[in-house]
């Protein structure tokens, strides 16, 4: 499949000839032009209990118990001490016999000597969201997991991510800050969506003030952006709290006019938008695109863009330095993608293949639930849009152009070995959230 | 900060007062007065401080310790018996790690760990009441530490970086002591101080065309201290004088009171 392409219109740049395309649980991959997505199934059975140390508990005895008594407190349940936190005295116990976790547990519970025992529950880094679907998102967090669910899914790199769990130590954004989401549309209903939708947009394609998503596109975008996060539901999105303006100004197929862009671009402008993702572009040039884009970066609007997905010079608006900021795409090794474009606009690079997000509830087969993987670096845009929000909503006088240094000078230079300091493919490094909002040690 | 200048000024006041008035009150309305002396002393001493100060920051919700020692000459004029004005000179190290800087382009967290500094002050005691054993009087204390420029790369980033840090930081000290005369050699004492701590700490980033400043205001926790201190004259022109205090303060995370530590050692030599 390829990327149809066309002088006079725009097309969302999801969707690739990419055998990266997944399918799960049987659905044909569908073979349009511009959308490549599959879905993955539900999460499955009620949540599992917190995951534990297997074969260890830790035990309390009451204060006047004498190590003699503790002793034969250990032998009868068949177990022994593996250490001692002496500062509280709670004895690491390691289970010899047959009995579980539990059982272990409520047999020592069941003992006047004991003032308390408990399973070594296994602690998780703080600020992991709990979206039901994070798992997944080796983009925001790669811990080496499988990248789907089907069967022969490639697995990530761990720490292949843009590390933002750390970067959510520091900040999970403001609903103050808005991402322009100029795009197919954004399914205003969605349940990882509607709550942090600002207003039902504009739709320059059909004329009206409702810019629902027919396409998937934009709601994918959307959602990797800034989907609801830590609400039990879906995915995490990388602006936790920064709300979504919907602009509507491809059509169903994903294609719109430069005109129609130009005019999101500018309505999403002068209608608070403090970032603008534009997942969107074409091989040819135009003033008026142009023209849009200065307009907004004027407004002090931040404006990411992707470089385009097949393997060639950068797309336009992307090409449009220094207004927008051009994003190529990495994959879950940190790789460059091979269909991401190239080219000396490229600013930075982040995750665009595999990506999980959100996708209309209205063109979900039935069986599915509304999620889809996309590849491209449509899917990359957006992590960088999302830092770009939390950066705006930690030090909101940063200009366009401080964001843009920023987010660069602190990317990893995952190409480093190939291509030391700035290239053509992956420009500054893959985006590393942290390094962009977490306070940097400063040392002798 | 209203009742921190208002504490200041009264401070002050106080020690003026007792400072420039009280000594012909106190030869009136005392009948142990001290007599004044015939004329000035000149003492001329070293002395090294160390102190530690929990510093609060950003509108006081966060917190990080400061740590300082200084070494000091000393020039003391001696008006009349119990009466003593006093300059400083020094340097020393100041340490200010935990403070974190936000309002720059790439936020830094300072862990650079001590920097040099000069230390000038002011200071005087007077005590112009004797009862028994005991004399009470005020003493009254104003240092200004002038911190140098001390410049740190950035590390971690695709992109060459440095911050510069500079501290300034004052502190005031002033309150009743009272002491025990009653031993040969020996002079405990025991004041009650009240202590401010306040400064600028500033730091300069600058990564390729990104730059920024930041002026982070700094106070010293709590304001009330306590100090125990012991003068020792082996001979009669030359004392040694030993103090720690003592200055509680309410943790910013509400759980219970802090307490920061000081300490100095003076020897002091009269002409």
């Amino acid at each position: 499949m390829s990327v149809h392409r066309s002088r006079s219109r725009l097309i969302g740049l999801v969707g690739l000839a990419v055998a990266a395309v997944l399918l799960s649980f049987g659905a044909r991959y569908r073979s349009s032009t511009i959308l490549a997505v599959s879905f993955v199934p539900g999460p499955s059975g009620p949540s599992a209990p917190p995951p534990c140390v297997a074969g260890e508990v830790l035990v309390k005895f009451k204060p006047a118990v004498s190590v003699m008594m503790k002793a034969s407190a250990l032998a009868a349940f068949e177990t022994r001490t593996v250490a001692r936190i002496p500062q509280l005295d709670v004895y690491i116990i390691r289970i010899e016999g047959a009995a579980t976790v539990d059982e272990t547990v409520a047999a020592f519970r069941g003992s006047p000597d004991v003032e308390y025992a408990e399973p070594n529950v296994i602690c998780r880094a703080l600020v992991t969201p709990n979206d039901t679907l994070f798992k997944y998102q080796y983009a925001l967090a790669n811990t080496g997991q499988i990248i789907g669910q089907v069967p022969g899914s490639p697995q990530g790199k761990p720490s292949a991510d843009i590390k933002a769990t750390q970067a959510w130590e520091e900040t999970k954004g403001l609903a103050t800050v808005v991402i322009g989401i100029v795009d197919t549309g954004v399914d205003l209903t969605h349940l990882d969506l509607q709550s942090k939708i600002k207003a039902s947009g504009r739709d320059f394609i059909n004329g009206d003030l409702d810019a629902s998503d027919d396409n998937g596109h934009g709601t994918m975008v959307a959602g990797i952006a800034a989907a609801a996060t830590d609400n039990n539901e879906g995915i995490a999105g990388v602006a936790w709290n920064s709300m979504i303006l919907p602009v509507k100004v491809l059509d169903a197929s994903g294609n719109g006019p430069s005109d129609v862009v130009a005019q999101g671009i500018i309505w999403a402008a002068d209608n608070g938008a403090n970032v603008i993702n534009l997942s969107l572009g074409s091989e040819s040039p135009s003033l008026t695109l142009q023209s849009a884009v200065k307009y907004a970066y004027d407004k002090g609007v931040f404006i990411a863009a992707a470089a385009g997905n097949s393997n060639t010079a950068v797309d336009y608006p992307a090409a449009y330095h220094p207004y927008c900021f051009t994003v190529a795409a990495t994959d879950y090794n940190d790789l460059r993608a091979s269909w991401s474009n190239f080219g000396p606009e490229v600013d930075v690079a982040a995750p665009g293949d595999r990506i999980l997000a959100p996708y209309p509830q209205a063109l979900t087969p039935l069986g599915f639930i509304a999620y889809a993987y996309g590849s491209g670096t449509s899917m990359a845009t957006p992590h960088v849009a999302g830092l770009a929000a939390l950066l705006k909503g930690a030090k909101p006088w940063l200009t366009p152009a401080e964001i843009q240094a920023i987010i660069r000078y602190s990317s990893d230079d995952v190409n480093a070995s190939t291509y030391a300091g700035r290239d053509d493919f992956l420009g500054y490094g893959r985006i590393n959230m942290e390094n962009a909002l977490v306070p940097i040690k400063i040392t002798k | 900060m209203r009742t921190s200048r208002t504490l200041t000024s009264a401070a002050f006041i106080l020690l003026a007062w007792t400072l420039l008035g009280p000594a012909d009150l106190g030869a009136q309305d005392a009948q142990d007065a001290v007599p004044a002396a015939t004329g000035p002393v000149m003492k001329l001493g070293l002395g090294l401080e160390y102190f530690s100060r929990t510093l609060s920051w950003d509108d006081g919700l966060r917190s990080s310790p400061m740590t300082a020692a200084f070494g000091v000459a000393r020039l003391e004029v001696e008006l009349r018996k119990g009466f003593t004005l006093g300059a400083c000179l020094g340097y020393g190290l100041s340490n200010f790690n935990g403070l974190v800087f936000r309002n720059l382009p790439f936020s830094l967290d300072y862990e650079a760990g001590t920097s040099g500094s000069f230390l000038a002050g002011i200071d005087g005691e007077a005590d112009p009441f004797k009862i028994g054993d005991f004399e009470i009087g005020v003493l009254g204390r104003y240092v200004i530490s002038l911190g140098g420029t001390k410049t740190l790369a950035i590390s971690g980033l695709n992109a060459s970086g440095t911050a510069d840090a500079r501290a300034l930081w004052m502190r005031v000290q002033a309150g009743p002591v009272v002491r025990y005369m009653g031993y040969q050699d020996f002079t405990p004492y025991l004041a009650l101080m009240y202590d401010r701590l306040w400064g600028t700490f500033t730091t300069t980033e600058t990564v390729k065309e990104l730059s920024g400043t930041e002026d982070k205001k700094i106070a010293g926790e709590g304001s009330i201290g306590a100090a125990f201190g012991v003068v020792y004259e082996p001979l009669a022109n030359l004392s040694f004088r030993g103090e720690v205090g003592a200055i509680p303060y309410k943790k910013i995370s509400g759980s219970g009171l802090g307490f920061d530590l000081g300490g100095s050692l003076k020897a002091v030599l009269s002409f």
